[in-house]
């Protein structure tokens, strides 16, 4: 089926790179009534996908929209019960159950007591993006907008200014964002990714078919409600209140710079490194073990396609499976950031034979688990502020919150059995210390007192809606 | 009853009243009561043990204090002395109808004594690179079993030949019944009984379909709030138990099919899937289906590692087929059709279906609550290798630790 593009939102299509600097508002709705109006003229003022891809490069700024379950039910969205949106999506992020599963539990540097936003899911409505070619024009547009919005919705938390840097590098200065999913009738025609794995539009968007041939589901509503007849019909002949929406996964993470290049700095005098690497540099070495750790070299290359130094011709490189080149981790170790958080063909069990046959399995079933990523950076870079608080705005698009991002987070990144390990975790990623272990011949080295470095300090589940969904809103 | 389970429940005054942690051949157990509409109420005690019922029993009888008191809750005579109890549960033991077991053939005894040997040797290699590193494989793998000669478990066989030719035996009986039919058929000159047979089949086919099609489809609804959620992804725990009860839809064709397929899963599980998956699953410790409640109800019970989610999507990812064919017998269950095909992979009914069918069990016992399947199988291999008893070559061995 094909997707119309002017239905979805601009964020599906783009990570707006030409409009490095932006704004992100988390809001409450102090006023429903006098939101609705506001959201009748501002949802014609959204950046939507766009078939003249020329003139919508030409706009001065790209905006977009996403709503809590909370901010949709005040909205007046009907009550959509279990057959509607997935249940972390009613829930929250910040749910104690799901709290235990995403490593964000009591007493933990992560506990949800402690975010800056998003403890309560229900306080948090509506996450508002607002993106601008240079930073005096993102404060101009921060500025017009609140003036607008400040008699009915409240900011929750500052806003956060989130930059694209200008060479695409995260806080601890690895580029980032490199991997994403092309899917059919999106952005087929862009990056295929590896393997060219095209994705069924089901896996991003709802009310498509999703790899295994489900149509991802949200609410629908009866055709009688006031505004249903913006809304496309179901083949029951409901209201499709979730065709051409996405789920929207926010999750801001909070990174100490001098904390992980001060670890680096200890790992490289550390008895695996010292007996693997014995004639490098201290600094050889730290370098080396943060590529282990990421799986990647600062500028993007594999670790895969170079073991031993970043190589520029492979810097952002994408094409590429584990199983054929680098089945035993000799090169990216299984429990690197990128090895765990999207393994490509990589086996679960490690020592088993592997295989044409079992690589393309893997692929297919781990095609169900992609993130279409839209995360940027906070705060000012470390040399120029280093006491300034700064990390990682993560952004994720996917038609499921349970099966994409969530099963991400606690089978793979925090799964201490990952890939035939033993009690250890993401080395980039989690919020307390663990070890990575370095697969090497003849045996496996242990770093231990890696991660740490990065926690997150708030986060919420969102939901996308199409133009139409927006429309039926606005109509409540 | 559920005042007695909430004092020995996780966050209980008394975690360990029935002296799981005791009984050395315990490897899960869990205690629930299942008590739905649409049967009276029943108390479930599950247990996988090593060896076999009896000899069980009487030690669990000897060892549990509290199991008196939990069985004077139930419908039935008052019990206290060990015999009393052990023949009050002889009596009600069900066997799995249906089973898997993900390290098949390893006691407790042996699974915690080899991850303490895995976890040493991690220690040794640690402590010893610098003087092992410039090694090869072969010299390496020599100085680890130096290292631990004389420090190892006893490494006894995984299963006896006895127990493989048991597995197959099932099999191996329906397959020659057939071939003798047919040797008889040549001998006799007569494709009568070969034809009665294709006949009765057909007739088995054609009824079970038209059956399967009559069926209205009640989908679940999900009216329940997540009912395993409170022993969930306990912190420490690399793995969670899921129990689950189901009415079974009516009807002399779905009571014969359900035997007969369960028959067939069981004995191809038993016979194929002994080394550590079902399928493609890698991550199941204990399964079983029982038919319980004069034959109204399934039971589904499983010990498993890694999240709620995983399972579930490993059932709709890697085993459809025999799960539809299992659950498609119970009511609720999401549309199936030619018995194996649909229900479990409409994820969001099947997902529903499980949660609404689950129940919150009050007592959950791991003996080794970090261990996945994959990782008691893995360091029994390297227990092996260093032991000398397998052909793995040191490079293959040494990637495993």
């Amino acid at each position: 089926m094909d997707v119309r593009k002017e239905e979805v939102q601009g964020l599906v299509f783009s990570g707006y790179a030409k409009w490095p600097a932006a704004y992100i508002r988390l809001l409450r709705i102090r006023d429903a009534g006098a939101a609705r109006t506001w959201l009748g003229g501002e949802l014609e003022r959204l950046t939507y996908g766009s078939s003249d891809k020329a003139r919508a490069e030409q706009a001065a700024h790209c905006r977009n929209l996403a709503f809590t379950h909370a901010g949709l039910m005040l909205l007046g969205l009907p009550d959509d019960g279990p057959l509607g949106f997935e249940r972390a999506f009613r829930e929250g992020m910040s749910d104690p159950k799901r709290a235990l599963l995403l490593g964000d539990a009591p007493g933990g540097p992560s506990d949800t007591a402690k975010w800056k936003w998003g403890a309560d899911p229900k306080a948090i409505h509506i996450l508002q993006l607002l993106y601008a070619r240079d930073d005096a024009a993102a404060d101009d547009l921060l500025k017009a907008e609140r003036t607008v919005t400040q008699a009915f919705l409240e900011e929750v938390t500052p806003p956060h200014a989130i930059r694209l840097s200008a060479d695409g590098k995260e806080h601890f200065g690895f580029a980032d964002g490199i991997s994403q999913p092309a899917y059919k009738g999106v952005n087929a025609d862009g990056d295929a990714g590896y393997a060219a794995r095209r994705l069924a539009t089901g896996e991003l968007l709802l009310g498509y078919g999703d790899s295994l041939g489900n149509v991802s589901l949200g609410p629908v509503v009866d055709t009688a409600a006031p505004g249903a007849g913006a809304l496309p019909k179901t083949a029951d002949g409901l209201g499709d209140f979730a065709l051409n929406g996405a789920y929207l996964v926010c999750r801001q993470m909070r990174q100490d710079v001098g904390g992980f290049e001060a670890m680096l700095a200890d790992l490289a005098t550390s008895p695996a490194l010292t007996t693997l690497l014995p004639d490098w540099t201290p600094a050889e070495r730290a370098a080396w073990a943060g590529a282990r750790i990421v799986g990647r070299w600062p500028s993007g290359c594999p670790v895969t396609a170079s073991p031993d130094r970043d190589d520029p011709q492979f810097a952002g490189r994408n094409a590429f499976l584990y199983e054929a080149a680098d089945p035993k981790g000799h090169g990216c170790p299984f429990g690197a950031h990128v090895r765990r958080v999207n393994p490509r063909d990589s086996l679960f069990e490690p020592w088993r034979e592997t295989g044409a046959k079992r690589s393309a399995q893997t692929l297919e079933d781990n095609d169900r688990r992609r993130l279409l990523r839209r995360g940027r950076a906070f705060g000012p870079p470390f040399n120029e502020a280093p006491e300034a608080e700064r990390g990682l705005v993560f952004l994720a698009l996917g038609a499921s919150i349970e099966r994409q991002f969530e099963f991400v987070q606690h089978s793979w990144a925090l799964n201490p059995n990952f890939g035939g390990l033993a009690d250890e975790t993401d080395p980039l990623v989690s919020a307390t210390k663990t070890t990575l272990t370095l697969q090497a011949p003849p045996f496996a080295r242990r770093l231990s007192g890696v991660a740490g470095q990065a926690w997150t300090e708030g986060g919420g589940y969102f939901f996308l809606p199409s133009r139409s969904a927006l429309r039926f809103l606005a109509a409540q | 009853m559920e005042r007695l389970l909430e004092n020995w429940g996780p966050d209980g005054t008394d975690a360990d009243a029935l002296g799981f942690a005791d009984l050395d051949t315990l490897h899960f157990a869990s205690v629930t009561i299942f008590d739905r509409e649409f049967l009276d109420a029943l108390l479930v005690i599950e247990c996988n043990f090593d060896g076999d019922l009896e000899t069980f029993l009487q030690r669990f009888a000897q060892k549990a204090q509290g199991l008196a008191d939990l069985l004077n809750c139930r419908i039935g005579p008052a019990v206290s002395a060990p015999g009393e109890i052990v023949e009050t549960l002889r009596a009600a033991a069900v066997k799995p109808a249906a089973r898997h077991i993900g390290a098949l053939g390893l006691s407790r005894v042996e699974i915690l004594a080899s991850e303490a040997v895995v976890e040493e040797v991690r220690r040794h290699l640690d402590a010893n690179q610098g003087l092992l590193s410039q090694a090869a494989a072969p010299a390496v793998a020599a100085a680890l079993r130096q290292a631990f000669n004389g420090r190892l478990p006893p490494v006894s066989p995984r299963r006896s030949a006895a127990e493989a030719m048991g597995a197959a035996t099932p099999l191996v009986l329906a397959v020659l019944g057939l071939l003798a039919l047919a040797a008889f058929c040549l001998v006799k000159h007569t494709f009568a009984p070969l034809l009665a047979l294709a006949a009765l089949v057909a007739i088995g086919v054609v009824s079970f379909l038209s059956a399967e099609r009559r069926e209205p489809v009640r989908e679940s609804p999900q009216a329940r709030d997540d009912p395993g959620a409170r022993n969930e992804n306990r912190p420490g725990f690399a793995q969670n138990h899921f129990s689950s009860i189901a009415p079974l839809k009516t009807g002399p064709v779905r009571w014969a099919s359900l035997r007969l397929f369960m028959w067939v899963l069981n004995a191809v599980a038993r016979l194929f899937y002994t080394k550590g998956r079902l399928g493609r699953i890698p991550s199941i410790h204990f399964a079983h289906w029982s038919i319980v409640d004069q034959g109204s109800s399934l039971i589904f019970v499983s010990n498993y590692g890694g999240t709620w989610e995983s399972y579930l999507d490993d059932f709709i990812q890697k085993a459809a087929d025999g799960l539809t064919g299992v659950w498609s017998h119970c009511q609720g269950f999401p549309a199936s059709r030619r018995l194996t095909k649909g229900g479990a992979r409409d994820e969001r009914a099947f997902k529903r279906y499980a949660r609404d069918t689950q129940a919150a069990e009050a007592i959950w016992f791991s003996a080794y609550p970090r261990l996945t399947t994959s990782r008691i199988n893995n360091n029994r291999a390297i227990v092996e290798a260093l032991a000398g008893v397998s052909k793995e070559p040191p490079e293959r061995w040494l990637a495993r630790i």
